[in-house]
């Protein structure tokens, strides 16, 4: 390949600016330089890919970034640590543009045999679950951003709770993006093994300081061993300028439940692919998620809930609400294979849209091939209920509180289902800002 | 002209009048060129507008490729091997009932096809083909009456041009996508139908479609025009003989739904679906969309699918009229080897649109069953509405139901609502109506016509009865 053409491919001249990141072990230097080789000479999909329909990636190609580890001194307010929800108070990792801060993380009070670490590091001493798990189960079909993580991914967070250990409280991991004048680009990857009869609820959450322009690239894996259970809550606040491109892929095992919940509210750009394998019997994977998009902003969610095996259920509910010049996209697969005969899998999307100028997508698909099987889903396009509306009138509220009130009323669905109270309520109060600055309801007053 | 109607792979039932067995195409190239597409413009004896039009589609078609995003999966079809025109042919013919495969014979006699009807539907004998002829003729002189005008799309083209040449491609472009811009080029026949202002059509109007040539493809192209304050019905169906090879069907259907105007358009095909073992059939690609051009106008398609080995059909209501609406009700039934990817769109373009979806599939043996539609509100389309349902049932546990909805919506007043479920026959049920005397088959269809009534209750009187014994056909041995 010629350089003039290198320097067209976004994928190429992002590569060319990281050095390999030094791996000793084998394996993993193997498994990034394979993912670099993926990649390379790619192009990023255009909106003619039918994955990237509604999600253009023009304006990203035409950015620069430089990688965020070159950034000397990030701007990291003193208050860093009150990002810190009380509940995960004694177990937390935090990154700084992605990379690890040994000092704002702490990581005491765990069971015996739980670790909770920068993946680097771990991934350097050769643990062997670790290098067992790692790369095993991020892969999509013809994916640009899976493999150009592995390729230059350093730090994140790896997660381990051995055999029939429970850890009560949540174990957070913040990833902080501050507001700098370089545009930087990170690629954090979390990967989170829980044993057999394990359980454990993590929370990711995803802040930008500024109103800056930078690009979150996060893959999590997650590998669930027999009769575990796990609940993973997403917050993605990035900068409203930045660009969110994650990958989410759980493996699940016979027994064990899997939920997730993915609140999307920042970035200028958001895409995430999260898929659910229900690799054995009698398993359960939740994927919720509630996207708030204003603006000009887009997010787009790919979920897929592969059923493989019989006797498995699955649960979806996926929340838009769409105001200003926004966009959201939700594509919702749920495959049952042949073998999976007794699967239940429901699924729900529904979008709100509050003003004239958003569009809203969705495409929920079923692939089944199994004959004993009660599938369903259904998604909406549409507004508030006229009658709900007209009821609290009644009581004598003005027509935007009552809209707030049902705005926020929509919202709840998939907040209160997060087990973690204070990011229920840190959640409330941002969907009361998004009602407070939502010109379609203020308008209205 | 007319006689270009003895196109052995289109035997129209009910409008073939003015038949006459002259010319004798025994042979026509295979393959697709500018010179066929001349060809069949100078055996049509077309305007000069029509060959333009051919050409223009036929230069556009050497630009494009196999769509090849759906559901389906097929060899690569040859085009050079494929007569794009085809004209009576002295081979071998069957000179009685006797020869026919007794497998044809029994599903007539299931369907209760009289014997010279199904004579005719065997290709046995040409005079049952005659023998309904006359009776369109006297339809056409009852039609005319009414001022209603339906005749072959050759002769519109003859008679007719003005109104051909204003809404020929208006709703389908010739460049709209593979196969209809392969149908543009080569189309040989179809109907045509205009319904003037103010006009209720006194009967149900209908076309019957066949393949019969083994080596042919079918092209056939449908325009249909409802003026201001008028009302039509029109149904198709199509059969076709069982040949081991497979045989190519694109057509390509117009509608255009003026002021108030309302169009009922609804389709049995019973293409044959090759064998159990996948061998033979139809690939069925057709393109049809109709046009709310007015106000308050409406279309409503109603399909029941259960031939073809490949089913590649979307049709579609662009509603451009405000308070326009568009229906859709469809049943797709596949078994052994069959493939199906059919939906629908639906585009709101107008204020106050409505539109409603209701889709069946049905899918057994090892076959594959997709629906994929299209719900879009433009930014414009306020106040607009959407209802869809899409139900799947599996028969069996080698075969795929799957469903991709598209919904796309750009305003704050419309409202767009989904859903989708996937059942199976439950055991209970069978065993309640056994309980009550039913043997399983028996139980199994009246299921199955419950699954389906929503859309059989939209087909005319002596379609449904049709339909609902194809179904039983359709899926007999697959239960149990």
């Amino acid at each position: 390949m010629t350089d003039i053409a290198k320097e067209t491919l976004f994928l190429d001249r992002l590569l060319d600016r990281f050095e390999a990141a030094g791996f000793v072990n084998g394996k993993v230097a193997e498994l990034q330089r394979e993912a670099a080789r993926e990649i390379t000479g790619k192009e990023l999909p255009t909106t003619r890919h039918e994955e990237w329909k509604y999600c253009s990636l023009k304006s990203l190609s035409k950015e620069n970034f430089v990688p965020a580890q070159n950034i000397a001194s990030p701007k990291v307010p003193a208050d860093a640590a009150g990002y810190i929800y009380p509940e995960a108070e004694h177990h937390h990792l935090a990154f700084i543009n992605g990379v690890y801060s040994e000092k704002l993380s702490k990581t005491d009070r765990l069971p015996e045999g739980v670790i909770v670490a920068n993946l680097a590091d771990v991934l350097a001493e050769g643990n062997e679950v670790a290098l067992k798990h790692l790369g095993k189960y991020a892969k999509w079909e013809d994916d640009p951003f899976a493999p150009f993580n592995t390729a230059i991914f350093r730090d994140g967070a790896f997660i381990y709770v051995p055999k029939a250990v429970k850890v009560a409280d949540p174990i957070q991991l913040l990833f902080i993006n501050t507001d700098e004048r370089e545009q930087y680009v990170m690629t954090p990857r979390c990967l989170i093994v829980g044993d057999r009869s394990s359980e454990m609820t993590v929370v990711e959450d995803h802040i930008g300081l500024g109103s800056n322009v930078y690009l979150n690239c996060p893959v999590s894996e997650i590998a669930l061993a027999e009769n575990s259970h796990m609940t993973h809550v997403k917050l993605q606040r990035d900068s409203k300028k930045a660009y969110h491109i994650s990958r989410l892929a759980a493996d699940i095992s016979r027994d064990s439940d899997y939920k997730s919940y993915a609140v999307q509210l920042g970035a200028h750009l958001s895409r995430s692919d999260v898929k659910a394998v229900l690799t054995d019997e009698n398993t359960h994977a939740t994927l919720d998620g509630l996207v708030m998009v204003n603006g000009d902003q887009l997010s787009d969610t790919h979920s897929v809930m592969d059923h493989t095996m019989p006797n498995c259920t699955s649960h979806q509910l996926h929340k838009c609400i769409i105001d200003g010049h926004g966009t959201s996209v939700f594509n919702g697969k749920i495959f049952v294979r042949q073998d999976a005969q007794k699967t239940d899998a429901f699924q729900e999307n529904r979008n709100l849209q509050l003003s004239n100028t958003g569009m809203a997508y969705a495409k929920p698909q079923l692939e089944i091939f199994a004959d004993d099987v009660s599938c369903s889903h259904g998604a909406t396009i549409g507004q508030l209920d006229k009658d709900e509306v007209f009821y609290l009138q009644t009581r004598g509220l003005r027509e935007n509180q009552t809209r707030e009130i049902l705005t926020y009323g929509f919202a709840l669905d998939v907040i209160e289902s997060i087990p973690v109270p204070s990011i229920r309520e840190r959640l409330s109060k941002e969907v009361e800002a998004y009602t407070h600055e939502s010109k379609s309801i203020q308008e209205l007053a | 002209m007319s006689d270009t109607q003895t196109i052995e792979s289109l035997v129209k039932q009910p409008y073939k009048y003015g038949f006459k067995t002259n010319v004798e195409y025994d042979y026509f190239p295979k393959g697709l060129n500018e010179d066929i597409v001349n060809m069949i413009s100078d055996i049509k004896e077309d305007p000069d507008f029509m060959r333009e039009f051919r050409l223009k589609a036929y230069r556009h078609w050497t630009t494009m490729r196999d769509p090849l995003w759906a559901n389906i999966k097929y060899p690569r079809i040859n085009y050079d091997k494929i007569q794009f025109y085809s004209a009576p042919k002295k081979k071998p013919r069957l000179d009685s009932l006797d020869e026919v495969d007794p497998e044809i014979l029994e599903t007539y006699e299931k369907l209760g096809i009289p014997l010279s009807e199904q004579k005719m539907l065997a290709g046995v004998a040409v005079d049952a083909v005659f023998d309904s002829v006359s009776v369109a003729t006297t339809f056409k002189e009852k039609l005319a009456e009414a001022g209603v005008v339906f005749c072959s799309i050759s002769e519109a083209i003859k008679n007719y041009p003005d109104l051909v040449k204003k809404y020929m491609g208006s709703v389908v472009p010739y460049n709209d996508n593979f196969f209809a811009a392969m149908n543009s080029a080569v189309f040989s026949d179809g109907s045509f139908v205009y319904v003037p202002k103010g006009v209720v059509s006194p009967m149900e109007l209908s076309t019957y479609f066949r393949i019969n040539n083994e080596e042919s493809g079918q092209f056939e192209r449908t325009l249909i025009i409802a003026e201001e304050d008028s009302y039509v019905s029109y149904l198709e169906g199509c059969t076709a003989p069982m040949f081991s090879s497979n045989q190519l069907h694109a057509a390509v259907v117009e509608l255009i739904a003026l002021d108030r105007a309302q169009i009922k358009y609804s389709t049995v095909q019973n293409w044959y679906s090759g064998d159990e073992k996948g061998v033979g059939g139809i690939y069925n690609f057709v393109t049809k969309r109709g046009l709310c051009k007015g106000d308050y106008s409406k279309i409503s398609w109603t399909q029941v699918e259960t031939g073809s080995a490949i089913t590649w059909k979307y049709p579609s209501v662009i509603m451009k009229g405000d308070h326009s609406i568009g229906e859709f009700y469809s049943v797709a039934v596949t078994n052994d080897k069959m493939e199906a990817d059919t939906g629908t769109k639906m585009i709101h373009l107008g204020k106050n649109t409505n539109s409603t979806i209701i889709s069946k599939g049905i899918a057994a043996g090892n076959s594959q069953n997709s629906y994929r539609g299209l719900v879009k509100i433009s930014p414009k389309a306020a106040n607009s509405r959407n209802y869809s349902v899409c139900d799947s049932m599996l028969i069996g546990d080698r075969c795929g139901a799957h469903t991709f909805p598209y919904l796309e919506a750009g305003n704050n007043t419309s409202s767009v609502e989904h859903e989708a479920t996937t059942s199976k026959i439950g055991e209970d049920q069978i065993f309640y109506l056994q309980q009550r005397g039913l043997d399983e088959e028996d139980a199994v269809s009246l299921i199955i016509n419950g699954f389906c009534k929503e859309v059989f209750k939209e087909l005319p009187m002596e379609f449904a009865v049709e339909a609902i014994k194809l179904l039983g056909i359709k899926l007999e041995g697959s239960v149990g």
